[in-house]
């Protein structure tokens, strides 16, 4: 919350500084207001993602596979883009000429090699989380519980969604 | 092909989420649970493929995995891309929360299409030059059917759109070559080097 709280004081001299320096005023405050959602929700996901949305989504009463399978999902893109990165760079300098079709083909293999070991290493990692408990027991140790200041930032949610997408 | 927010009419929007909601419920139930871990990565690759993006009018076009995806996840497909393309419209403001449905529709179909149509044609030959043939036309036709689909949402909205879904179909004519081509490779090495991953 202090640090939503921090955040959103920057957002505001933020939206100001660009209402008041942009040639037309409303352009100005709608570009910060744009600008403020991502960050927020950019703060949401990146910095509270592993625990309060683990636990939000519960609350929900979200099915247990899809709440899995988002977690997993926004993790497994963190993974992907390293290997993808690191297979581009080492492709750029054993190939740095590639053309045509055999582009395309290098693109495939190593589209399919990084999908085939991060899904390797994935489902060991899997098979340990399911000895420990699986993954619905991985939280129930510290289960939470809807309180006021839950009200107050889904209300918050709620408003800045609605004021991006207004 | 993310439809932008505020394009479509209301009646199109519900649709889009009946169709949607209708694959995620099905997909869920027919998800095996020790699948989940694919499902996620496919659906990761899926994200990330889509990030190249290319805007034409109300749309946009990019390399998107349909055809992989189906063909990786069969009847997973959609929570999948529903998963990726939710994280897409969140974090970076592709497409939009009210048009997910159509947007996740319009992909998850085709590559569902793509899985019922080609998946057994493609898993159970085992020659190379027929799996090649089979998963080109499976990565195309995945993209165009896509393509297809969201011109189609597009014109039932306003039929003023007709030019845009017109230069939104030519302009996925490249992409789709490119797709089969991409597709077929990984097909191809996925039979010889992990054919258990394929369905």
């Amino acid at each position: 919350m202090k640090m939503i709280l921090k955040l959103n004081i920057f957002n505001l001299v933020m939206i100001l500084t660009l209402a008041l320096t942009w040639p037309n005023f409303n352009d100005g405050f709608i570009k910060g207001i744009v600008i403020a959602v991502k960050l927020n929700i950019f703060y949401i996901f990146f910095a509270k993602f592993h625990d309060e949305i683990f636990d939000a989504l519960m609350n929900l009463r979200l099915p247990d596979k899809f709440r899995i399978l988002m977690i997993l999902t926004f993790r497994g893109i963190f993974i992907l883009k390293d290997r993808i990165d690191t297979a581009l760079t080492s492709l750029k300098l054993r190939a740095p000429n590639l053309h045509g079709i055999m582009k395309f083909k290098t693109f495939a293999y190593v589209t399919g090699s990084i999908i085939l070991q991060s899904l390797r290493r994935s489902e060991n990692i899997s098979r340990a989380v399911k000895c420990r408990g699986g993954f619905n027991g991985f939280n129930q140790t510290r289960h939470s519980k809807f309180r006021k200041n839950d009200l107050i930032l889904y209300t918050y949610i709620f408003v800045v969604l609605l004021l991006g997408y207004a | 092909m993310h439809i932008s927010e505020g394009v479509l009419t209301n009646g199109i929007l519900i649709a889009g989420w009946a169709g949607t909601l209708t694959g995620i419920s099905i997909g869920l139930k027919k998800t095996n649970p020790d699948k989940i871990v694919k499902t996620a990565l496919v659906s990761s690759a899926f994200f990330l493929a889509s990030l190249v993006n290319i805007k034409i009018g109300v749309s946009s076009t990019h390399l998107s995995l349909i055809a992989p995806t189906g063909l990786l996840l069969g009847y997973s497909t959609f929570p999948a891309v529903f998963t990726a393309l939710l994280l897409q419209s969140l974090l970076f403001h592709f497409g939009g929360i009210f048009v997910l449905g159509a947007n996740t529709f319009t992909m998850g179909f085709s590559a569902l299409m793509t899985y019922i149509i080609f998946g057994k044609l493609i898993f159970n030959s085992n020659n190379r030059k027929t799996v090649a043939v089979i998963s080109f036309f499976a990565g195309s036709l995945a993209v165009i059917f896509a393509a297809f689909l969201t011109g189609l949402i597009l014109y039932f909205s306003d039929k003023n759109f007709i030019n845009a879904v017109k230069i939104l179909f030519l302009a996925h004519v490249p992409v789709a070559l490119i797709e089969g081509l991409v597709t077929s490779f990984l097909i191809l090495w996925l039979k010889k080097v992990s054919p258990e991953f394929l369905l």
